[in-house]
């Protein structure tokens, strides 16, 4: 390799090296014909013919012929230098190996070290990190030699990044630069490697546009990053990873940004990959269940160490460690499975395995039956004899902040494309507000099951929310499910008095929370509290935690400041807290505890309805397993009524009673949460079901069995 | 009791290692403030206030009276500075001038901290109309030349080294008052905010018990960039004539008075100079600083 051409070492994005880098690739391609890849593979890969099926076997084939693992980890230790003095390890001895063709999935809570070792395979770690000890090995691939990536100088980084590893980022919303379009953002890997110039480096873009499962992608490539959907711009930013036709590919995170549906289309689309180009990929992620889903092998890390490894299959069928077992038992996602894979049976026979969740001791059937029957009455008629009115009635609430023209439903997806170019500028100006729809529909199309009646038959999508109406019966839980941008938060502003609703009613107890005045919403705030989506940023930095609980406390004028101190006691042993952590301030505090100090002052003042708003959503899987618990207790015990607003259905079949969906501003369905879950009526509701990851398909996992 | 091993748990698990990426990004914080840079400038700072508190510890010529000292003599042993055209020791008259720059700056600093927060608070919690006219009438103190402003309100008030600083600090008013706005609009936004709202909160609770602390920290780090170029435009307006009337030892008009002998005694313009630029470089510096270490 010409390197002397390469002047210079800067692995960063300065003009200065990218330029040196576009000479040392024009310098290359002077020798070598094109780039760093074999031209004849991007043929096979992205030319016309990659829709068709490869052999099963095909991966299967070259891993076994192979053998030696595409990329192989051996004790690998990474160590942050802090400035005390001596180095902490924030991974030890991590023995890891990605086959061509395979995925294998590093699965832990986060600080467990997941991200460092992606970083250290691909060779951007933290300033202060350093590999210490143990060997990364990227196989031989083509012409290109086998290396220790180790030893590598930044120069011959250079080439292997991009080229050898495709790096796939964990958040869509940022990753991409905003001021190039789409089109310059996917080629400038292109750019940087090879010598194709400004109209080759466009055709190819297009290819892999398309390859990933852009529509349009003539108009795509001329748009920018925020004119795309979340799930559009993670496939544009994979369609930049495997531009270079990489062996290797580390997706950080992928999905987690992403809506269940999206997730499920990125994830297939990603299978898809690797099964007909044979790329291995690294797949980090947090989410047991979508690697367990995915993945071929299992790495489960905590602390930095590995806790188990393993062939996915035996891992979730006979997990050996107890830290495994609990992530297993802790992921919502699987304790849903049981219900999931025989709804019919869950129905039919006795509600026991309806139930699985052993974390949930308190709530009776008969609770539940009685909730159900509760429920079924939320038609505008009056609750039966005997039955107290709801506390929580919504009736036709609007609250619409903009009408979009809905340029194509689902059914003309498919025409759209396939036209792909033509409809091209057309729908510019209408796309920039609802690219969600083109990739949802898009995808619908490709998938037969799903390529059913549109959710609503109006003309026009809403932002917002429109005519919706449901019943919160006293001591219940309604789950508020739906995907970014369904309206969910809306409803919970509206309930929590936060916005006044253009029409529509809410009655909560004996307030009507939409005709308030200022004196009356004081009150009305004794009633309805919210808890936010973030902790963190939910309570004050410059306050301790103890002050953020008593703060209703004071704003209400309740008891003197002895009393508040000890009622603030009494409400933090309630959430399962040391009382002696009220003086702390909440960076001091974990996630799990803050959320906790949130969920304190929610209850301080004794409301009767609290709106969960995504509560338990930024919290890692067994903290969240903890806070659920917590609210399921604490719904037992002062007998409170929750809206709980949440995208994960895992979550809100957990703790919820009845379930109201919502799918772009309008109610889909609404019904007891065993009856939405195990017969969906509603397409969407389907299609929101059948995206959740579902490890092994064909085996039933059997939670009971795992003693837990 | 097994609520509070759960708790336990909980904190032995998740709490420990955002404990100690704090301690280390407080260390690390600290060690970025004590640069040799602010290290000088807390020195030449912390001199000169010193020489505010206790002039007479510093020299033992009066300020005033040059008695029978001969005049211009250049800077000696005797005479740090030399003296000036009647007799008067220079550095003497910089020392016990130090108090009333700096009670001025600091008079105008307050001036500008206070109206300033005040307003951009308000402006920046409020919105709609209060917010749009405060912020306009800000606009307006922002498009007048700040010398020219000062100069004009000193003439409404009257001359004098309060009177100057009052100025100075009226028109250091707009910035303090952009900076607080913004610093109220990011924290109105944060879910705190809402979440305070949520439990009873009015708004003036929620103004002084979460805008407030919050914002303060950045303001105060303005407030001490502001403190130099309030030294600055007070020892201005002193060399123009609008400050303490000639007797009195003041930066500004020392350095007024030493500028009809540029050509013979250099000393008696550049050495005062010299130190009113040290202080205000001192104090930029820290402030710089601080501002860094509030974000």
């Amino acid at each position: 390799m010409s390197s002397e051409n390469t002047n210079s070492e800067n692995s960063g994005r300065g003009a200065a090296s990218r330029a040196a880098a576009r000479a040392a690739a024009s310098q290359k391609s002077a020798s070598r014909g094109v780039g760093t890849g074999t031209p004849e593979k991007y043929q096979s890969r992205i030319g016309i013919d990659y829709s068709i099926e490869y052999p099963e076997s095909f991966a299967q084939a070259a891993a076994d012929a192979g053998a030696v693992p595409l990329l192989s980890i051996r004790e690998l230790g990474v160590a942050y230098t802090t400035r005390s003095g001596e180095p902490s390890a924030a991974i030890r001895d991590v023995d890891l190996d990605v086959h061509a063709g395979s995925m294998t999935a590093v699965v832990g809570e986060s600080g467990s070290g997941k991200s460092t070792t992606a970083g250290a395979v691909i060779g951007l770690l933290a300033a202060n990190a350093q590999v210490t000890s143990g060997e990364i090995r990227l196989s031989a691939h083509g012409d290109a030699p086998q290396l220790d990536l180790r030893a590598l100088s930044p120069r011959e980084w250079q080439k292997v990044r991009g080229a050898r590893i495709g790096y796939i980022p964990q958040d869509p919303g940022t990753s991409l630069n905003p001021l190039k379009t789409v089109g310059a953002n996917v080629a400038e890997s292109l750019r940087l490697h090879t010598g194709l110039g400004s109209a080759q480096r466009r055709a190819r873009v297009l290819e892999l546009l398309d390859r990933v499962g852009i529509d349009r992608p003539q108009m795509r490539l001329e748009q920018y990053p925020h004119e795309l959907s979340g799930g559009m711009r993670q496939r544009a930013l994979i369609a930049a990873a495997i531009s270079l036709d990489p062996q290797l590919l580390i997706a950080d995170e992928p999905t987690s940004a992403l809506d269940v549906t999206v997730q499920k289309r990125i994830l297939d689309l990603l299978d898809e990959l690797r099964r007909e180009a044979g790329t291995g990929i690294l797949f980090i992620t947090h989410d047991l269940a979508v690697a367990a889903e995915r993945a071929d092998e299992l790495v489960v890390v905590r602390d930095g160490v590995v806790e188990e490894q393993g062939p996915a299959r035996r891992l979730l069928g006979r997990p050996e460690s107890a830290y495994t077992r609990r992530l297993l038992a802790d992921a919502p996602s699987m304790q849903t499975l049981v219900g999931a894979v025989g709804p019919v049976r869950a129905a039919e026979a006795s509600p026991a395995p309806a139930s699985p969740n052993e974390h949930d001791p308190g709530r009776s059937e008969a609770d539940r039956t009685d909730a159900l029957s509760l429920a079924q009455e939320s038609s505008p008629s009056p609750g039966p004899s005997g039955s107290a009115p709801p506390l929580v009635e919504v009736r036709g609430l609007t609250q619409v902040f903009a009408r979009v023209p809905r340029e194509e439903d689902t059914a003309d997806a498919a025409d759209a494309a396939t036209t792909g170019a033509l409809a091209g500028t057309a729908v510019h100006n209408t796309a920039v507000h609802d690219t969600a729809v083109h990739d949802a529909a898009v995808h619908d199309a490709a998938d037969p099951r799903t390529a059913t009646a549109p959710s609503s038959p109006d003309a026009t999508a809403i932002i917002g929310i429109e005519d919706v109406d449901f019943t919160v019966p006293e001591g219940t839980t309604l789950g508020l499910v739906g995907e970014s941008g369904s309206g969910k938060s809306t409803i919970g502003r509206a309930l929590a008095g936060f916005s006044t609703p253009q029409s529509g009613s809410i009655r909560v107890g004996h307030y009507e929370a939409e005709s308030l005045s200022k004196r009356e919403l004081r009150d009305f705030r004794r009633t309805v509290q919210l808890v936010h989506q973030n902790p963190a940023s939910a309570l004050d930095p410059a306050h301790s935690v103890g002050a953020s609980i008593a703060e209703p406390l004071r704003n209400f004028r309740m008891g003197s400041k002895a009393d508040r101190a000890d009622r603030v006691a009494q409400v933090m042993e309630r959430v399962a807290l040391d009382p002696g952590l009220a003086s702390r301030r909440p960076r001091e505090l974990s996630g799990g505890q803050l959320q906790r100090i949130a969920i304190a002052r929610a209850l301080v003042i004794e409301p009767r309805l609290v709106v969960f708003d995504e509560a338990v959503s930024a919290l890692d899987v067994t903290v969240q397993s903890q806070i659920l618990d917590l609210i399921q207790r604490l719904q037992e015990e002062l007998g409170l009524t929750y809206v709980f607003i949440s995208h994960d259905l895992a979550v809100v079949r957990q703790v919820a009673h009845t379930v109201t969906v919502l799918s772009r501003g309008r109610q889909v369905e609404t019904g007891p949460v065993e009856q939405v879950f195990a017969h969906p009526e509603d397409p969407y509701t389907q299609r929101l079901l059948a995206a959740i990851p579902r490890p092994l398909d064909t085996q039933v996992l059997d939670l009971q069995a795992l003693s837990i | 009791m097994s609520t509070v091993e759960f708790a336990g748990a909980d904190s032995r698990s998740t709490a420990q290692p955002p404990a100690r990426g704090r301690k280390g990004s407080r260390r690390s914080a600290t060690r970025t403030f004590f640069t040799p840079g602010t290290i000088i400038a807390s020195v030449l700072l912390g001199v000169t206030i010193i020489w505010a508190l206790f002039p007479g510890l510093f020299t033992g010529h009066d300020p005033v009276d040059g008695g029978d000292t001969a005049a211009l003599l250049a800077p000696s042993a005797e005479h740090w500075f030399g003296t000036d055209q009647i007799g008067r020791d220079v550095y003497s008259r910089v020392v016990h001038g130090a108090s009333r720059s700096l009670l001025a700056a600091l008079i105008a600093v307050g001036v500008g901290l206070i109206v300033g927060s005040a307003i951009g608070l308000i402006a920046g919690s409020r919105g709609g109309w209060v917010g749009e006219v405060l912020m306009r009438i800000v606009d307006v103190l922002l498009s007048i030349p700040a010398l020219l402003l000062s100069l004009t309100i000193v003439i409404v008030l009257g001359f004098g080294i309060v009177n100057v600083a009052i100025a100075v600090g009226i028109t250091a008013i707009a910035q303090f008052a952009r900076l607080s706005r913004s610093q109220a609009v990011t924290i109105m936004q944060a879910d705190y905010v809402q979440a305070a709202y949520g439990s009873g909160g009015t708004y003036w609770s929620v103004l002084l018990r979460h805008v407030v602390p919050n914002a303060v920290s950045a303001v105060l780090a303005l407030a001490v960039l502001q403190v130099g170029s309030a030294i600055l435009q007070i020892s201005t307006l002193g060399f123009l004539g609008y400050g303490a009337p000639a007797p009195t030892p003041e930066w500004g008009l020392i350095i007024a008075e030493g500028r009809n002998f540029v050509a013979t005694a250099w000393w008696l313009t550049v050495l005062p100079g010299l130190i009113v630029m040290a202080v205000v470089v001192s104090t930029h510096r820290l402030g710089t600083a601080l501002r860094k270490a509030a974000e």
